[in-house]
């Protein structure tokens, strides 16, 4: 099976979907780094699949490629992110023969010999069809129901079948609610998909949607691809290749060039690392690497999102690896996200709200202040205590709160905090 | 695990469908493992079907998923994923039927027996909650209850063209709590554009670029109670962005400005 990449797909739409509207044609592809003509080839060919697959999808919508990529979370709760996942290129042929084998062992177990006869119009030969059943059962979708040959093979439909109705309803739910708040989140997205189709056809339920998501990072979902490649090689122990765009850069990909003869270096900075650890930021809803440099490098931090043309190479012997793995682990025991600078002590004094008995501004310090602690209390405030490795990650978090919080320590940090509000204050001063 | 798979091509699904045919993949039954074995699934399912599922999930090889897959970071903890109040409510909101609620609020009073319509189930993955988006009809408002506030739930029957009727005030109610700003990205940062735009990710929103300027506007369009959330997005990018058109965000962030200033003109206690 050939090896496919959707490094392209995937930065066009995070581009598309983080700054809406903003590029026109020829700078959307500038940042891509790929001509107007790929551009709109790519992009035509994630219209088609997106409606495709989403079919209440209207004209006028259509005609804005972009438009179904906004965050209408009080009108819209799938995923829309999702339909990439669906882009894997087929044969008509293929199409037509894997949904073929599929209806046919849905209604009964056959043999393979059984299910050549199916076909009317072309029968496909013994080998192929023998590669089709192979695969199908690989991917759990078909098991091989005999003890002897020739091997009878059925449609493995127990899950969503033997359930009842209402239980097919909490199923739904479950996904549904699953996927949209833990990691990961694509496979529960897909079966989602699956049982909200299987719903409408067996309970005629057009509309099963009760769930509204709030300040919901979709876009994680396009990271995760190679977070799971990721975590796979960390299992594995296993090095990774890629190539790296900061995200300060102002390019996001570039094209790979085939004919040799127009090969040049690539704005991406090629890395090889020994992956140690995938992280998740909930605080801009953003997925990194740490990883350690090859031949005794430092420790490296990445972004997912920068990365294309992942590939895995060998493995490290277990030894080093969970001694390089400990080591890291240690350097982000305290950082906020996933800074390793120095360890500082942060004393917060936090106002408690005037007017009402709902301690809101506990509550969000408690369930946001990771391992840090309240050590005094009054009716009026509280102060908060954390050790982090350096100021900087948890500075927004602090800042957040606006005149709710003051910081006692460190002191460099109140200044910068005095200093900050100032300038601030002069961007709303005329008002 | 491939994301990626042929058997999720988009024309092969579209064919299936026609058919009656939804093929769970062992990817997908392994997620569903994953997920079952946090604690929430046994408020979710009744036990028989939890036992069903679990039964039906059991990957047979060394599939099974790592638990400690990725390392979480500034998450916000959870009380408890799930409400106990999610199923009924959600079933009689596919029912399309009424409800007679006793809740409380966020301030203390109890409003008993209120008839209302039942709209929708919230999430907010800021506050980690559940809440109830339900129209009261003494009030004829649409109103957000958190689920931990509501005493009990009593399920009215009606007809469905009754409870479809409500839907265009609801509607209308939502249209009329829509507000928008306008943020500005203060030139200077403009290296982090990336970062700001993943943290007004979660709204709806539109990026204009001026290419003679160089400066990005984000038009954020967003309901009325949302409103303390925006600003606590901006206040937490702080001299990154100014809003520059929402009289409201102004006068808010010029006062938090001021209070915030005050606290640090003395010496710390």
């Amino acid at each position: 099976m050939a090896r496919e990449s959707f490094d392209k797909e995937l930065q066009l739409l995070r581009l598309l979907f983080l700054t809406a509207g903003a590029y026109n044609r020829q700078q959307l592809a500038e940042r891509l780094g790929i001509s107007v003509h790929t551009l709109d080839k790519t992009i035509k060919k994630l219209k088609d699949i997106q409606s495709t697959f989403y079919q209440h999808v209207g004209d006028e919508e259509k005609k804005e490629y972009y438009a179904q990529l906004r965050y209408n979370y009080f009108e819209v709760t799938d995923n829309f992110l999702m339909f990439l996942y669906h882009a894997k290129s087929l044969k008509d042929s293929e199409v037509e023969r894997l949904s073929h084998i599929l209806e046919k062992l849905r209604h009964q177990p056959l043999s393979i010999k059984d299910l050549l006869d199916t076909f009317v119009d072309t029968e496909p030969d013994e080998k192929t069809i023998r590669q089709d059943m192979k695969y199908l059962e690989e991917v759990g979708v078909i098991k091989n129901v005999s003890e002897v040959r020739p091997y009878v093979y059925q449609f493995d439909g127990e899950l969503l079948d033997s359930l009842t109705d209402d239980e097919l309803l909490d199923l739904y739910d479950f996904t549904d609610f699953m996927a949209n708040t833990q990691l990961p989140a694509v496979p529960g997205y897909l079966l989602q998909e699956k049982v909200k189709r299987y719903l409408k056809y067996r309970l005629k339920l057009t509309d099963a949607s009760a769930f509204l998501y709030k300040y919901h990072f979709v876009s994680r979902i396009l990271d995760e691809y190679q977070a799971l490649l990721l975590t796979e090689a960390i299992r594995q122990r296993k090095i990774v290749e890629f190539h790296y765009y900061t995200p300060k850069r102002r390019k996001f990909y570039d094209s790979q060039n085939t004919n040799p003869a127009f090969q040049r270096d690539t704005s991406g900075r090629h890395q090889k690392v020994i992956p140690l650890r995938v992280i998740f930021d909930h605080q801009y809803g953003r997925w990194y690497l740490l990883a350690q440099g090859c031949g005794n490098g430092p420790l490296r931090k990445y972004r997912v999102e920068g990365m294309t043309k992942l590939v895995t190479g060998k493995s490290v012997t277990p030894e080093i690896f969970s001694s390089l793995q400990a080591s890291a682990d240690e350097r982000i025991t305290h950082s906020w996200l996933i800074d390793t600078g120095k360890l500082v002590t942060v004393r917060l004094r936090f106002f408690q709200p005037r007017d009402t008995p709902h301690s809101f501004i506990k509550e969000r310090v408690e369930a946001q202040g990771q391992w840090g602690i309240v050590t005094e209390e009054s009716r009026e405030s509280f102060v908060y205590e954390i050790n982090v490795n350096s100021t900087m990650e948890i500075t927004p978090w602090i800042r957040s709160f606006g005149s709710s919080v003051e910081v006692l320590e460190p002191l460099f940090l109140r200044k910068q905090f005095q200093k900050e509000w100032e300038e601030l204050l002069a961007y709303y001063e005329s008002v | 695990m491939n994301l990626f798979d042929k058997i999720h091509n988009y024309q092969l699904v579209t064919r299936l469908d026609e058919a009656g045919v939804y093929p769970v993949t062992s990817h997908e039954k392994a997620w569903l493992a994953l997920m079952l074995a946090n604690p929430s699934a046994a408020e979710i399912f009744e036990p028989a079907t939890l036992a069903k599922l679990h039964r039906l999930t059991q990957i047979p090889e060394s599939e099974s998923t790592e638990q400690e897959r990725f390392v979480e970071k500034a998450q916000t903890q959870a009380k408890q994923l799930w409400s106990p109040l999610v199923r009924p409510l959600r079933r009689i909101i596919l029912g399309k039927n009424h409800i007679k609620i006793t809740a409380a609020t966020n301030k203390g009073p109890v409003f008993r027996n209120q008839r209302g319509v039942p709209y929708k189930l919230e999430y907010s993955l800021a506050k980690k909650a559940w809440y109830l988006i339900w129209l009261n009809m003494s009030s004829n408002r649409l109103i957000t209850t958190p689920l931990h506030l509501i005493r009990s739930v009593d399920e009215l029957y009606i007809e469905d063209v009754w409870y479809e009727s409500f839907l265009p005030t609801i509607s209308e109610q939502i249209q009329q709590r829509k507000q928008m700003a306008k943020i500005m990205i203060i030139r200077r940062y403009n290296a982090e554009l990336q970062r700001i735009l993943y943290a007004f990710s979660c709204f709806d929103k539109e990026v204009a670029f001026d290419s003679e300027s160089l400066v990005y506007t984000i038009t954020l369009h967003y309901l009325s109670d949302e409103q303390e959330f925006i600003l606590s997005r901006i206040r937490f990018l702080g001299l990154r962005v100014k809003v520059v058109e929402n009289d409201q965000l102004k006068q808010r962030m010029a006062e938090s400005a001021t209070n915030a200033l005050a606290r640090y003109t003395e010496t710390p206690l």
